[in-house]
């Protein structure tokens, strides 16, 4: 993504010189860095074949 | 068949799913807001302008589909489990170190506004402008957020760590406004 506007603190790089950054990044990341649940992708799946079929 | 919708949609749920923690405590909840969200996107496809900022339009269903969720709670019931207090404080099985206990904590404590500006623009990854947009503010709105949220979170950890010499991995346990709040969860 590119930074529109201002001095937005930016993503990874930034963040190795401001703990602050670094932490928050590492708590999103937890979550965000995990494989897609089963459940999203099965949903995901049924929504293709109903876009197919219309 | 080639679908570019799809395709960016899928590309983004990860995000998605990282925001919609910030939410909700429960996992399971927080699953069921991106699910909701997937939905809503899909069925109001038309609406998308191909070529704009699809992680942006889904984090903005996304919220406004917590926000109405919370309406209608709050209807219904004061929240009974807590999960306004967002996810953040939960710790995974792989964090065990002191310092980011306390850091989770400290997020925890913010005022929701201040959370949200700050996840999106420090770890989201969207401008000040498309954080704006997302929440219905404007962009100096969210600057102030994030910088009062920073401030915050700077003062509850504690002035040692201004400098950021200890970073991650510390175990060394403070007498922070953190200990006292993580108390109160």
């Amino acid at each position: 993504m590119t930074e529109t506007s201002g001095n937005a603190p930016k993503t990874r790089d930034d963040a190795e010189q401001d703990p602050i950054l670094k932490r928050l990044q590492q708590v999103y990341n937890d979550v965000a860095d995990e494989p897609l649940p089963d459940r999203l992708l099965d949903l995901l799946s049924k929504l293709d074949e109903a876009e197919r079929n219309r | 068949m080639k679908d570019p919708f799809r395709d960016e949609l899928i590309e983004a749920l990860r995000s998605l799913r990282a925001f919609a923690r910030t939410f909700h405590r429960d996992e399971a909840r927080a699953e069921d807001l991106v699910q909701e969200t997937m939905l809503k996107a899909w069925t109001k496809r038309e609406q998308f302008q191909p070529g704009s900022n699809m992680k942006a339009w889904l984090f903005t269903i996304l919220r406004n589909t917590y926000l109405s969720e919370l309406r209608k709670k709050k209807r219904e019931v004061e929240d009974a489990d807590g999960s306004l207090v967002a996810g953040l404080a939960e710790k995974p099985k792989q964090d065990g170190h002191m310092a980011m206990r306390d850091f989770r904590n400290a997020l925890t404590l913010l005022s929701d506004d201040q959370r949200e500006a700050l996840i999106l623009v420090g770890a989201s990854g969207f401008s000040y402008d498309e954080a704006a947009e997302i929440c219905g503010v404007a962009a100096g709105t969210i600057k102030s957020r994030v910088s009062r949220a920073r401030a915050r979170i700077a003062e509850l950890m504690g002035e040692d760590e201004a400098d950021g010499s200890s970073v991650v991995g510390d175990d060394r346990s403070t007498t922070s406004a953190v200990d006292r709040g993580a108390q109160a969860i």
